[in-house]
């Protein structure tokens, strides 16, 4: 195997759940997700002797798969409809409970708007910093601060509706 | 710092939470319980975007990889052989492609001949059930490997579009594709049971039926049972030594016809 195999799919192994995550999240469908996934590194593949910082290697991959993303938007879309927005559920989560939360906050994750979910997919799935966030999306950090103080705020307060409307429903 | 720069930036990065922020919310248990709050629902957050991965993704991405990088290569040692070829010998290999015309002119209209002698002879020659319904399982015998659970509403919007409906099946659907039984369009399921996955296919009985002979029928790994319905023909096909009676009237009790 060639130091560039070993380089590759050292990348591979370490990124491609969160990558995959994070496509998910994106496009809400797990079959275009892995299709991201894939061409993402793919790309990765063929420029990996560009990349000479280490450390760059999250960003560098994040800005391919948001590019790659924007691509399917241009392309004529393919008829995905049929597996569109199915909801995956952690199968790990073991009681109904804590599964049906579970789905309740996914849905609402899904309803946030793009410019509030995708600051808090970078930092929730990706561990990215508020300066990484800034950098991949191409704002400044404050707009980035607000954009996440929102989507959270948003999520309490949809949640905890959520919660009055069961207490009520229970009454 | 005020009250709203507090929250603003706990909502902004609950899991850095500095010096300023502590000293802030010292002695208040308000700012704590918030901080908490704040901290559990990140919790929540951090799970609910925890999808499963598919699995061997990694893998798999590294062979595509792999297989596209030796494809392109290919491409590109051809286009440069064609590029770097003087000019007569390109000429010689038209006319040695010309040559070439006539055989693939020869072995088309021959390929044309067979194809017109099956298609004619098709409608008489028809299968065994079994010998069909194994063809096509065995074809895509991979379909027996999943096991991430396909939502049976998602099921019967499939269904429903050949005119069928599902009430439940006596395990998750972990498979699910149209396909073509000899030119009908027809429903190829696997659900799993207590005695390991198994396969249905449906397929509308209009026209021409599915296979001929025995209802039941089996090899050394798997045996089968055909339905013969008015509406359509559903084959229940399991491992050897499961109990297909019970399973098949429990499908048969499960399917409903819309229209």
């Amino acid at each position: 195997m060639t130091e560039k195999q070993k380089r590759y799919e050292a990348l591979v192994h370490i990124y491609h759940s969160e990558l995959f995550r994070f496509a998910y999240w994106l496009c809400r469908d797990q079959s275009v997700a892995e299709d991201l996934v894939q061409e993402t590194f793919l790309r990765a593949w063929r420029a990996l002797d560009s990349l000479q910082d280490q450390h760059a290697v999250k960003p560098w991959l994040l800005t391919i798969l948001r590019r790659e993303n924007a691509r399917r938007f241009e392309r004529k879309q393919f008829d995905y409809a049929d597996v569109e927005n199915e909801t995956l559920v952690d199968e790990r989560s073991t009681t109904l409970d804590a599964e049906m939360e579970q789905t309740v906050i996914q849905r609402q994750i899904g309803k946030l708007a793009d410019e509030y979910r995708e600051p808090l997919l970078l930092q929730v799935v990706m561990g990215c910093s508020g300066d990484e966030i800034a950098e991949i999306l191409d704002l400044n950090k404050n707009t980035v601060m607000t954009r996440l103080f929102r989507a959270r705020n948003q999520l309490k307060e949809a949640l905890s509706s959520d919660d009055d409307q069961l207490r009520g429903a229970s009454k | 710092m005020d009250e709203l720069e507090f929250r603003r930036r706990i909502l902004a990065e609950p899991s850095t939470i500095d010096k300023d922020l502590e000293t802030f919310a010292e002695q208040d248990t308000e700012k704590h319980a918030f901080i908490n709050d704040v901290r559990a629902l990140d919790a929540e957050i951090h799970s609910a975007l925890n999808v499963p991965v598919p699995e061997n993704l990694a893998a798999r991405i590294i062979e595509n990889t792999y297989a596209a990088e030796e494809h392109r290569t290919e491409e590109q040692t051809a286009e440069e052989q064609t590029a770097e070829q003087p000019l007569d010998t390109i000429i010689e290999a038209k006319s040695r492609f010309a040559f070439k015309r006539l055989y693939l002119a020869a072995a088309a209209s021959f390929l044309v001949a067979v194809s017109i002698f099956f298609v004619t002879n098709k409608q008489h020659t028809l299968y065994s059930v079994g010998e069909h319904a194994f063809a096509h399982l065995y074809h895509e015998i991979g379909s027996l490997d999943k096991h991430e659970a396909i939502d049976l509403a998602y099921v019967n919007k499939k269904f429903a579009t050949i005119g069928g409906h599902l009430d439940e099946l006596p395990g998750k659907v972990t498979y699910l594709t149209f396909c073509d039984f000899q030119g009908k369009k027809g429903l190829h399921l696997v659900f799993e049971s207590d005695f390991g996955p198994m396969t249905v296919f449906i397929v509308p009985s209009d026209e021409q039926p599915f296979g001929t002979g025995a209802e039941d029928f089996s090899d050394e790994r798997f045996a089968g049972h055909i339905n013969r319905g008015e509406r359509a023909d559903t084959i229940l096909i399991a491992s050897i030594g499961a109990p297909l009676d019970s399973y098949n009237s429990m499908l048969n009790s499960a399917i409903r016809w819309l229209h």
